[in-house]
């Protein structure tokens, strides 16, 4: 046996595994979002202008209002059932480093709770008891603008410390989990458009707009043939192309999850961006729409307005001669 | 920090911090994206089911051998409690490493600007010296035929 799994099976002994107990009957891990952290991590976004409404899912980032370090594990989130929860146990800060009291998930009784937020029973338990109240302190309390309470008194958590106000809530799940356990996945964006450049958007910028229209925007027939050629061969760089190769990458990656039985695949934006709301790309989109209409329709729009500017360019530059 | 690689997940690079506090995290992990994220390293070592472990310096063994007899207080003081520091014995031959993942690639850049200006420099340097010693040369068998 190895150290890890020394110091795991130690942990697991204290919680009523032997160590005997075979590998597959260890528990899971996982980390537990309660109703407070979403509701730091939507005052950020509203802070910073973004989404922050019911059908917001960010991307978890490394330093997270859920926990720093969650990203080092992956970037897909699995939700697991509700039920789930009758054999998870969950607190505050890491089992095996802390050596905290993991509670159970549904348990109602106030000295769990506070045991499994306080994480009081661990070997740093001084420490962990101090940083709590000092995380708890500074984020009740200011003394001046800017100036936390910690601050002012020169009482400040360690920067590496295991329980600071962000620290991750664990979660042990008795029995682990297994594909029929998992109620959906949230997906992160940016790994999506990291895939999306060889999405095929080729239909969306044939036919969006006749050689008439271009020349009808003052532009020479000979101008207008090769920009028109430019058009429907996809050789142009607009965001609402960009988008809708995103959002075609996107369905392409829920298909496949949701046909190998997951539930649902949602997807997991920076800004909270809900990507399958028509008006999260343009807030005045019609009812009747839905986001390839609306993509395309900013498709043509974009394409005019590069038109108009690239007849401006034009005037501009026989003026100079 | 004074960090030394321990084992690698794939893509990713696990980190040993040796200068941690027993109330900090313990590991970095650097992702395939050179992001170093701080964790808890035995916790994360735990949860990693294809980890491929470091044990060939006195350090790494020590560090992932199971922990029994006589040396289990010393391991759970050195890498648990942290209240023994590790022997130099163990970290003489390591590689060790003060900063990790972008920081580390910048610092690399700023050390090979350095390195490249003080070879720059010396060059010009020795040139310079070079060159005076030339003159200095004309001038002696120039001084020596006029006199002669």
């Amino acid at each position: 046996m190895t150290s890890e799994k020394y110091l795991k099976r130690a942990f697991d002994s204290t919680i009523g595994i032997p160590p005997s107990a075979d590998n597959v009957l260890r528990p899971s891990s996982g980390f537990v979002v309660s109703k407070s952290q979403l509701e730091q991590k939507r005052n950020k976004a509203k802070e910073n202008g973004w989404n922050s409404g019911p059908d917001s899912i960010y991307e978890l980032e490394d330093s997270d209002e859920f926990g720093d370090g969650l990203t080092a594990y992956g970037d897909i989130q699995i939700i697991l059932r509700p039920e789930i929860a009758q054999r998870t146990s969950y607190m505050r800060g890491d089992p095996i480093a802390s050596g905290g009291r993991p509670v159970l998930m549904d348990s109602e009784n106030r000295e769990d709770i506070l045991d499994a937020i306080l994480n009081a029973d661990g070997p740093n338990k001084k420490s962990h008891m101090a940083d709590t109240v000092i995380n708890l302190l500074s984020s009740r309390l200011k003394k001046q603008k800017g100036e936390s309470i910690s601050t002012s008194r020169k009482a400040v958590p360690g920067s590496n410390s295991t329980v600071k106000s962000n620290t991750q809530m664990n979660a042990q799940i008795l029995g682990g989990y297994s594909a029929s356990d998992i109620e959906g996945i949230y997906y992160p964006f940016s790994k999506v458009q990291k895939y999306s450049i060889n999405a095929d958007v080729s239909d969306a910028t044939k036919n969006v707009i006749s050689i008439d229209e271009i020349i009808g925007q003052k532009i020479p027939k000979s101008d207008a043939e090769s920009l028109l050629k430019k058009i429907e061969s996809g050789g142009i760089n607009i965001p609402s192309l960009g988008a809708l190769r995103d959002y075609r990458m996107a369905m392409k990656i829920r298909k496949k999850y949701v046909d190998s039985g997951i539930g649902y695949v949602l997807f997991a934006h920076k800004q909270g961006m809900n990507i399958d709301n028509p008006k999260s790309y343009d807030p005045s989109a019609r009812g009747n729409e839905n986001v390839e209409d609306v993509l395309k329709r900013m498709i043509r729009s974009e394409i005019i307005s590069g038109i108009k500017k690239f007849h401006a360019e034009m005037v501009r530059a026989g003026a100079k001669k | 920090m004074r960090a030394v690689l321990a084992a690698t997940a794939g893509r990713k690079k696990l980190y040993y911090v040796l200068d941690a506090d027993s109330a900090d995290n313990d590991g970095v992990v650097v992702n395939a994206e050179n992001k170093a994220i701080t964790v808890s390293f035995f916790s994360f070592s735990s949860k990693m089911k294809k980890l491929k472990k470091i044990q060939n310096t006195p350090f790494h063994k020590f560090l992932w051998t199971e922990p029994d007899g006589e040396i289990k207080k010393i391991w759970i003081d050195t890498f648990v409690l942290k209240k023994r520091p590790i022997g130099k014995k163990f970290t003489e031959k390591l590689i060790i490493h003060s900063q990790l993942g972008e920081k580390a690639k910048k610092q690399k850049n700023t050390e090979l600007k350095v390195k490249a200006f003080l070879t720059k420099a010396t060059n010009k340097l020795n040139k310079d010296i070079i060159l005076s010693r030339i003159e200095l040369q004309n001038k002696t068998i120039h001084g020596e035929k006029n006199e002669s």
